[in-house]
């Protein structure tokens, strides 16, 4: 026992004495375990990211849009009006909502185009938005300055309504829009909040400059039927619903109710003038996308992590070999292999816990530090980190031992010949 | 009594090529207290014979009994505490370990017998004091003098108070003053009883000795008792 706490005591005094090849050592360990680490962190935060834009779109909502029914050029004469009436009905949602099981909620939109003005901006068309108060909830829109439609503004009609951020920023310039007035076709709207961002997929984007009223406001106020003019022809268009958003229980409520949905509307449409859109169709789809980035990241830190081994391998290698003599002295002074084994474990241990230790460390606090150069936010883990630490710490005392251990069972003489 | 060594048809082939017998058929007997001379050209398998006297290597066939104990049976542990205890090797290039000072390269043997560190210590700065290195003991071999490396290699190796002292050339590396002076060293250790088995090639060295040994091609060529010390050719 005694003799074993001497032979640690000899390896700490073999590093202290060689402190520059123990420091180049270890060096090589700290970057190699580092590296990887970082890039584990970094992908294990692309990935994450990755899987929260998607989870944005809301997995356990099913949307179905009102769209425009592919139409039989009607006659040959110019007409002047003409009605189109297409897309979801009442009917649809009362019968969708009292068949389909697992349905928690569910929010409407109906949309129309109109002329906006605001003092700080020229005039310009939006998207116009009749929704329900829930419909910030169901599609988890992130609200940034004051608030969202409410019931009582949808039951009252109010002229109360919500801009994105970025329209807030252009009108606006940044200020704090809320309480200011924007006026559609002429018609005064108090802007009572302001939302982050829309969901892509949703069928509307940022260019449309959605405005969100309360739906009773907008028929109230505007009329269930959008009238548009195209080259003299007035275009009416009578659409009930424009959106509906159905919000299920969980997703195997997603799954199941699919097929409902798409035979109630079936039944209830001979032309196919609505689309049915699943999120969490295109997050799996999605997902199954990451998953291949994810696996091909992996292999690259693997290979990493391979390199990394070989590096601290031709290292270790390197420095025992080249103390071969020293084991055929100890061994003519009689070392038995084992005490010369332990001797370089304990010396092989101690470099590439330490190296591997310190890299661990940096590879802890550096990758936060990386957030603004690699444009996601890196996330470590502790479980991340044991990987690396232990691949060093493996690979250095595997090739650290080997030669020590070839060396020590020559016949002294042949270690001894070694220069 | 028993000799402290005895070869008996030792045979050393080295597998290269076509194969170097470098020792034929040795026997050889040392009794205890004698102080041999091992010469004869280079390549005649002095060093191979030193070799396996000192447990470094091992002989191809033959038998080798060190103290009465055939060393063919042993274990390479036992090996091992053999170098430790009941051999001391000295070489030409003194194979110290250069990171150690004097007195932690004088203590490996100890270091590897078990002996306590405070023990060790102070016994290897008596052994330092007695090979005159009392003023050097915390040097690095790198600032010492090929005389007082080689005297460091000699402390060493007697450190575990051995059975036999074997030395490969001790003084080729030296300038002959100090080569005398290592050679001082031996004769006065062959005074207090040692034995010792040297290989040298100079016959002024050999002279020191109470035999002298004679290699060629790997056979024993001459065996003759140094009449200037009293006895009578041998063999
Ligand atoms: N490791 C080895 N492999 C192959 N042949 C060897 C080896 N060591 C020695 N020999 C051969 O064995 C023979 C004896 O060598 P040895 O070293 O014993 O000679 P020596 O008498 O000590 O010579 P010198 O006086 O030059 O030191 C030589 O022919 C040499 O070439
Ligand atoms: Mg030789």
């Amino acid at each position: 026992m005694g003799k074993f706490v001497d032979i640690i005591l000899l390896a700490l005094h073999s590093l202290s004495v060689h402190l520059v090849r123990s420091g180049l050592t270890m060096l090589g360990i700290v970057f190699g375990v580092c590296s990887v680490s970082i890039m584990l962190a970094i992908q294990t935060g692309a990935s994450k990211e990755a899987q929260e834009k998607l989870s944005i779109l809301g997995s356990n909502n099913v949307i179905i849009n009102s769209i425009e029914p592919a139409r039989e050029t009607s006659g040959s004469g110019r007409q002047i009006t003409v009605l189109k009436e297409y897309g979801i009905t009442s009917g649809d949602i009362k019968c969708i909502v009292d068949n389909v099981p697992g349905v928690k909620d569910y929010a409407t939109v109906h949309k129309v185009k109109l002329r906006y003005y605001c003092p700080e901006d020229q005039k310009r068309y939006s998207l116009v938005m009749g929704v329900t108060p829930n419909y910030a909830d169901i599609l988890n829109l992130h609200i940034v300055q004051g608030r969202f439609i409410s019931s009582v503004d949808m039951l009252h009609g109010t002229c109360y309504c919500v801009i994105t951020k970025t329209l807030a920023r252009k009108a606006f310039k940044c200020l704090n829009p809320v309480g200011k007035t924007v006026r559609l076709k002429g018609q005064p709207f108090e802007i009572i909040g302001v939302i982050d961002f829309i969901p892509s997929k949703l069928g509307i984007s940022e260019e449309d400059i959605p405005i969100f009223i309360p739906k009773t406001t907008k028929e109230g106020r505007f009329g269930q039927i959008n009238v548009n003019w195209n080259e003299g022809t007035m275009i009416a268009e009578d659409v009930q619903v424009d959106q509906l958003i159905l919000q299920m229980t969980d997703e195997s409520a997603v799954i199941q109710a699919s097929p409902i949905v798409r035979s109630i509307m079936e039944k209830n449409h001979d032309k196919l003038e609505y689309a049915i859109m699943i999120p969490l169709k295109l997050i799996q789809a999605k997902a199954e996308q990451q998953k291949i980035w994810d696996m091909i990241f992996i292999a690259i830190a693997s290979i990493s992590l391979v390199v990394g081994g070989i590096g601290i391998m031709n290292i270790m290698l390197a420095s025992v070999t080249e103390r071969t003599k020293e084991i055929g002295i100890r061994r003519a002074l009689g070392a038995k292999k084992r005490e010369i084994v332990i001797q370089f474990l304990i010396e092989a241990m101690l470099i590439t816990t330490l190296g591997g230790l310190i890299g661990v460390i940096m590879g802890y606090f550096i990758p936060p530090m990386l957030k603004d150069v690699v444009d996601v936010t890196p996330i470590v883990s502790v479980s991340m980190l044991i990987g690396p630490l232990l691949m060093a710490v493996g690979v250095g005392v595997v090739s650290g031992l080997y030669p020590a251990r070839r060396a020590a069972s020559l016949d002294p003489i042949e270690a001894l010949r070694h220069e | 009594m028993e000799p402290v060594i005895h070869l008996e048809s030792v045979t050393k082939t080295y597998c290269v090529g076509l194969g170097v017998t470098a020792l034929d058929n040795v026997e050889l007997v040392v009794p205890e207290g004698q102080y041999v001379a091992v010469m004869g050209s280079s390549g005649s398998g002095k060093s191979t014979m030193l070799n396996l006297l000192g447990c470094l290597d091992r002989p191809t066939s033959g038998k080798y009994y060190l103290g009465g104990d055939d060393v063919s049976t042993f274990s390479d542990n036992r090996l091992s505490e053999t170098r430790n205890t009941r051999l001391g090797f000295i070489f030409q290039s003194f194979n110290l370990i250069p990171w150690m000072t004097v007195t932690q390269n004088i203590e490996i043997p100890f270091f590897y017998k078990g002996i306590s560190r405070r023990k060790r210590n102070r016994k290897s700065a008596e052994l330092a004091e007695m090979v005159g290195l009392g003023q050097r003991m915390d040097h690095r071999p790198a600032e010492l003098s090929g005389g007082q490396m080689q005297r460091v290699a000699i402390a060493r190796a007697l450190s575990n108070d051995p059975l036999v002292l074997l030395a490969d050339e001790p003084t080729g590396n030296l300038d002959t003053d100090t080569g005398n002076e290592i050679m001082e060293v031996f004769s006065d250790l062959s005074a207090r009883g040692k034995t010792i088995i040297m290989v040298t090639h100079e016959s002024h060295i050999a002279e020191h000795a109470d035999r002298v040994v004679t290699l060629k091609d790997g056979r024993i060529e001459a065996d003759i008792m140094n009449s200037r010390k009293g006895h009578h050719t041998h063999g």
